[in-house]
């Protein structure tokens, strides 16, 4: 079954797109704020660099409008942004491959492009410890996890079409990479009791 | 122990195929598939998440970029795209940059140049070339810079403050869209 927070969701997002429709502009900009970090993940997700990653979200935001009419369901309005996102990310991602000839092998082998480890915004002990761990899960599991974090409620929908993966599939591989990364953690000393 | 799962290839995934037509309705596609049997988040787990969460996030100013470029984007308008070797549009600091976007209908050459005077320059080129209304949208309460570009294409906005702008073609004539690109960092 869903759960409850997942329809709130999709609820909310579907009022939004209504009045972002008609023309309110508030609604709009929520409906930016909700969205734009699962996007920019998409686009990351891809391996696209930081740059690249903010022009793909905004292309696809610009196609969406020009499709607002088209696109029935408020839960098809954040697969389509999703799917949309990862279309152009791959596309721009073509594209720089083709231009760097040398630099086709390095794009293909980034698969978790969040920035490099000594890049990271560490706030303290545990976080360094986390992000030590947190490298040695699968590429699948970590990019999961990362859109997971980036969704103020989960949307099993807008995940699962952010990995092209089966709705019923989503909430079981979440439960087992953060299972993981959790039992990796309580296994450091340095992470410490909680 | 491994799970076959975890062997992700985003290549293999059908959707990543350029054929691939976005257009499709995902909510069609058996909405009921629900059978999450996972186990509810407890204070770690949230903590964990929150951690990750606050790795790499969107740059600040990503919500405004996209904003801005929505605010006159109407139905109608047909999206001009980074072309294949521009960069992208946020990266300053040099003297010069030239970006290329490419829409169904015309390309659209700039090249953003640093007067030394805190304004920049731009000298653009539409492909094919058309004497038609160049608009530079900029943040309210700017007023947007319009000139006509010559038979050529060519056409020069001179003294331009930096900030977001964003490039609005008119069509020659009411049956043809007018071509928008993305929001520019100048």
């Amino acid at each position: 079954m869903s759960s409850p927070d997942a329809i709130d969701a999709d609820a909310h997002l579907g009022s939004l797109l209504e009045r972002a429709r008609d023309g309110d502009r508030e609604s709009l900009r929520e409906l930016v704020r909700v969205l734009d970090p699962v996007l920019w993940r998409v686009a990351r997700g891809q391996g696209l660099g930081a740059e690249d990653a903010a022009d793909v979200v905004q292309t696809s935001w610009l196609e969406l409008i020009r499709r607002l009419h088209e696109i029935r369901t408020p839960r098809a309005v954040t697969a389509w942004l999703i799917t949309t996102t990862r279309r152009e990310a791959w596309h721009r991602q073509q594209r720089s491959r083709r231009d760097v000839p040398d630099g086709g092998a390095a794009v293909q082998t980034a698969v978790d492009p969040g920035p490099a480890p000594g890049e990271r915004l560490i706030a303290d002990e545990r976080d360094r410890v986390l992000w030590t761990h947190f490298e040695r899960l699968s590429a699948r599991c970590r990019d999961l996890l990362r859109i997971v974090a980036q969704v103020e409620r989960p949307d099993y929908t807008v995940i699962a079409s952010a990995f092209g993966m089966p709705h019923g599939s989503i909430g079981p591989t979440r439960s087992r990479c953060l299972a993981k990364l959790r039992a990796m953690l309580l296994a450091d000393p340095a992470w410490g009791t909680p | 122990m491994t799970d076959p799962r975890d062997n992700f290839d985003p290549s293999l995934d059908p959707s990543l195929d350029p054929s691939f037509d976005p257009s499709f309705d995902p909510s069609l596609d058996s909405p009921d598939d629900f059978s999450e049997d996972e186990i509810p988040l407890d204070d770690l787990d949230l903590d964990i998440l929150a951690r990750i969460g606050r790795d790499d996030p969107p740059p600040a100013d990503l919500d405004e970029r996209v904003l801005f470029a929505l605010a006159l984007t109407d139905l109608d308008a047909e999206v001009a795209r980074l072309a294949a070797g521009s960069p992208a549009l946020a990266r300053a600091g040099e003297q010069a940059r030239t970006v290329t976007f490419d829409a169904a209908s015309r390309t659209v050459m700039i090249t953003i140049v640093e007067r030394g005077d805190n304004l920049v320059r731009v000298d653009g080129w539409l492909a094919p070339g058309a004497a038609l209304l160049v608009e530079l949208r900029l943040p309210e309460p700017a007023a947007p810079r319009v000139v006509t570009a010559d038979d050529t294409g060519r056409f020069v906005l001179d003294e331009v403050p930096h900030g977001l702008a964003q490039l609005l073609i008119h069509p020659p004539d009411a049956g043809t869209p007018r071509v928008v690109t993305p929001s520019l960092l100048l």
